[in-house]
C-alpha cells in the first residue's frame, strides 16, 4: 500500500452529511484508509461535525443548497488539495478490496477521468442482490477537476470531461434504521409522491416536457413515471410482482420478499393519498399542494419498477440513488 | 316533536388540537345548546379563532400532557350550565334526530341514568363503512359529570360510572379521514409498533415449534393459550384481517370504501408482522454484523 510513496496522488473522499451521528465516526474512519477525508456538513444538531473532526475529517459547515449545487460547492471549496476525489454518504463504506482498487487505480495512469462504483444495500441482515436494486452504479470516483454534478433540484447526474469507467469491486450502502423508521420515510415521500401527482393532474407542471421528453434517458424514464405510471391499474400489486418476480427478489430470501412488499406499501399508500387529495380538492377543504422544494431530508422516492429498467438501459446516466436504496 | 317548556339541553365538551377542518361543521350541530366548551391544547392553526365566532362556545385552554389528565380536568375541573355533558371529538357530527333525541332523554321524567351510550357510523371515502368498521360500537358520550370518572389502565383509560347507563337510538357520524391521511399512517405506524413490542413480550423466547407442539397439550388451558400466542406469529396476518374484514363482516357491502378501508387495516396488521419479524430475528444486529464481516480485511 505504501510503495508509491514519491508520487503518490492525494485523495480525498467528500461525504456530505446532516445528522449522521449514528454513522459519522465508523465512515470517516473508513475513508481515512484511501486519503483525506473532507465532510461537508449542512448544518447537522446532532454533533455531527465534532464526532467527524474527533475521527480525523477535516469539517466544513455550508448550509444545504440543493443536492446537486451543495455537493458542486464542497468541490470548489476542498479543504486540502486533490488529484482525486470519492464522494462517499455516510451511510456508506468501502470495502478493503474497493480501497485497495481505488489507491491502485489512482496510482496509475489511466486515461479514464470517471469511475462508476458500484453498491450493495446492507438490509435486515442481508447483503441485497436482486429486486432491481443491485447493481447500482454510480459516478463516485473521479480526477479532481474534471466532473461535476449537473445543476437540478433531485436526480442529479454528474457530468465528465473525460472517458468513464467501471470499478470491479463494490462499496456497501448500510440501512441501520429500524421498520418504523423506514416507514415513517416512505410515508413523507408518498406523501410528496402524491403531492405530485395532484400537481401534474390539475395541470400545474411536473418533470417531464414532451417536446424533449426523450433527449435522455432521464426525462424518458420522468416520463414514464410521472405520466405512464399512475394510470397503470393495480399499482401496488404490479410493484410487487415487478420485484419479486421479474427482478428476481426472491433470490434475497426473506428481505427480498419483505421489501417487495413494503414497496408495495409504499405504492398503496401513493394511490390512496392521491385519492384521497382529488376528493378534498374537489370538495373545497384542501388546497392544492405548493411546489415541492428540494431538502436534504427528503429525496424523491422514484418508482423503482420503472426507474431500475432505465438504470440498466443507462449506466453512464449515472443518477443520485433516490430509490428505494436511498 | 313538541318540547317541554322546562326542557334543558346538555353542555357539550369537545377537544381539539389543529382542528380547522372540522371545529366549524363540529360546531354548527351543537345549536340546539348554550353552553358548548372548546377545551383546545395550543392549536397552531385557526381552531380557536374559528371557535370563538359561535355566541354559545366558551374557549378554554390546557397543554396536553395526557389523554387521563386532559379529559378529567375536562370533565371536572369546568363548570357546566346544565347537569349533563355531551363529550364529542372535534371530527364528529351530530345529526339533528341525535340531538332531538339527547334532549328528550336528559328531560324524561324518572331518568336515572348516569350516562348514556351510543352507535357511530364511520366515514370513509364519502360513505358510511358500515361492516368494515365493524358497526355497530357502542361509545359513552352523554354523561353526568358527577356520577363518573375516568380510570387509567394500562395504556387505555376507561370511564367508571356510578349507575345505569341507557343506550341511544340514533347514532353520531365520525369522520376520521378529515386531515387526510397521513396523520393515520403516522399513527399506524406508532401502534404497529407497540403491538410488536407487546408480542416480542407475550412470545418471551419460545419458539413457533413450541406453540405448536402446545396446541396438542392434553391440558385444556395449554393448547388455549398456544392457539392465542400463534396469532401473533406472522405468516399472513395482513391477508387473513382482508379476508376476515372484507368477506366475513362483508366488508364487500361497502363498495370502494370497504375495499380500501380493509386494506389499509391489512397493510398496518403486515406491519405489525414485519416488526415482530424484526425484533425477534434482530435484523439491524444482524446487518451491523454483516457489515463488519464484509469489513473485515482478507487475510494475506
Amino acid at each position: 500500500m505504501s510503495e508509491h510513496a514519491a508520487a503518490k496522488p492525494r485523495i480525498v473522499v467528500m461525504i456530505p452529511t446532516l445528522n449522521e451521528a449514528m454513522h459519522i465516526a465508523e465512515t470517516v474512519a473508513n475513508a481515512r484508509q484511501v486519503g483525506e477525508v473532507f465532510v461537508l456538513d449542512s448544518c447537522s444538531t446532532d454533533g455531527t461535525q465534532q464526532m467527524a473532526r474527533d475521527a480525523g475529517a477535516h469539517v466544513i459547515e455550508h448550509p444545504w443548497e440543493g443536492y446537486a449545487r451543495q455537493k458542486n460547492w464542497g468541490l470548489d471549496n476542498l479543504p486540502v488539495p486533490a488529484d482525486w476525489v470519492f464522494i462517499l454518504d455516510a451511510d456508506e463504506r468501502l470495502t478493503p478490496a474497493l480501497r485497495d482498487e481505488v489507491l491502485r487505480v489512482a496510482a496509475s495512469n489511466t486515461p479514464v477521468q470517471g469511475f462508476l462504483v458500484n453498491r450493495v444495500v446492507l438490509f435486515m441482515g442481508r447483503a441485497i442482490r436482486h429486486g432491481g436494486l443491485y447493481p447500482s452504479w454510480n459516478l463516485r470516483f473521479f480526477r479532481f477537476g474534471h466532473c461535476r454534478y449537473e445543476d437540478r433540484a433531485v436526480h442529479e447526474h454528474m457530468i465528465c470531461d473525460g472517458p468513464t469507467g467501471y470499478l470491479k469491486c463494490e462499496m456497501l450502502h448500510i440501512r441501520r434504521e429500524t421498520i418504523s423508521e423506514y416507514i415513517k420515510k416512505h410515508i413523507r415521500y408518498a406523501d410528496l409522491e402524491s403531492d405530485e401527482w395532484v400537481r401534474l393532474k390539475l395541470g400545474q407542471g411536473g418533470g417531464a416536457q414532451p417536446k424533449t421528453m426523450f433527449r435522455d434517458v432521464l426525462r424518458y424514464r420522468q416520463w414514464l413515471r410521472r405520466k405512464v405510471w399512475p394510470k397503470v391499474p393495480a399499482r401496488p400489486l404490479l410493484r410487487f410482482l415487478y420485484m419479486y418476480f421479474v427482478r428476481f427478489g426472491f433470490l434475497d430470501g426473506r428481505a427480498g420478499l419483505h421489501l417487495a412488499q413494503l414497496m408495495a406499501s409504499y405504492e398503496y399508500m401513493i394511490s390512496l393519498l392521491y385519492r384521497d387529495k382529488m376528493q378534498r380538492i374537489a370538495s373545497g377543504v384542501l388546497k392544492m399542494p405548493a411546489p415541492a422544494p428540494a431538502s436534504p431530508s427528503q429525496s424523491i422516492a422514484t418508482s423503482p419498477a420503472v426507474a431500475s429498467a432505465a438504470d440498466r438501459a443507462a449506466p453512464q446516466a449515472a443518477t443520485t440513488e433516490a430509490d428505494l436504496a436511498h | 316533536m313538541t318540547e317541554l317548556p322546562s326542557s334543558s339541553p346538555p353542555s357539550v365538551l369537545i377537544l381539539t388540537k389543529d382542528e380547522e377542518v372540522n371545529i366549524g361543521a363540529c360546531l354548527d350541530c351543537f345549536k340546539f345548546t348554550d353552553d358548548v366548551v372548546v377545551l383546545d391544547s395550543c392549536s397552531t392553526d385557526r381552531t380557536v379563532e374559528i371557535a370563538r365566532k359561535y355566541a354559545n362556545v366558551r374557549v378554554a385552554s390546557r397543554p396536553f400532557d395526557n389523554e387521563y389528565n386532559q379529559r378529567t380536568f375536562g370533565l371536572h375541573e369546568i363548570e357546566y350550565r346544565h347537569p349533563w355533558v355531551y363529550v364529542c371529538d372535534a371530527d364528529e357530527r351530530v345529526p339533528a334526530e341525535l340531538a332531538r333525541e339527547i334532549v328528550q332523554v336528559i328531560n324524561a321524567p324518572g331518568c336515572e341514568e348516569a350516562a348514556f351510550r351510543l352507535r357511530y357510523k364511520n366515514m370513509y371515502l364519502g360513505r358510511w363503512i358500515k361492516r368494515s368498521s365493524g358497526y355497530p360500537v357502542w361509545l359513552v358520550r352523554l354523561v353526568r359529570p358527577d356520577r363518573v370518572r375516568y380510570e387509567h389502565r394500562e395504556t387505555n383509560i376507561h370511564l367508571i360510572i356510578d349507575g345505569n347507563v341507557g343506550e341511544l337510538r340514533e347514532n353520531f357520524v365520525h369522520y376520521s379521514f378529515n386531515k387526510g391521511l397521513v396523520p393515520w399512517f403516522h399513527k399506524h405506524n406508532y401502534y404497529s409498533q407497540l403491538e410488536s413490542h407487546e408480542a416480542q413480550r407475550v412470545l418471551g423466547s419460545t419458539t413457533l415449534g413450541e406453540h405448536l407442539r402446545h396446541t396438542f397439550d392434553r391440558d385444556k388451558f395449554v393448547r388455549r393459550r398456544a392457539f392465542k400466542n400463534l396469532s401473533f406469529f406472522p405468516p399472513l396476518r395482513g391477508p387473513i384481517r382482508f379476508l376476515y374484514m372484507y368477506l366475513l363482516r362483508l366488508g364487500l357491502l361497502d363498495g370502494g370504501a370497504g375495499f380500501h378501508y380493509a386494506s389499509m387495516i391489512s397493510m398496518y396488521e403486515y406491519w405489525i408482522e414485519l416488526k415482530v419479524r424484526e425484533l425477534r430475528s434482530k435484523w439491524r444486529e444482524r446487518t451491523d454484523a454483516l457489515a463488519e464481516r464484509m469489513l473485515r480485511e482478507v487475510a494475506p
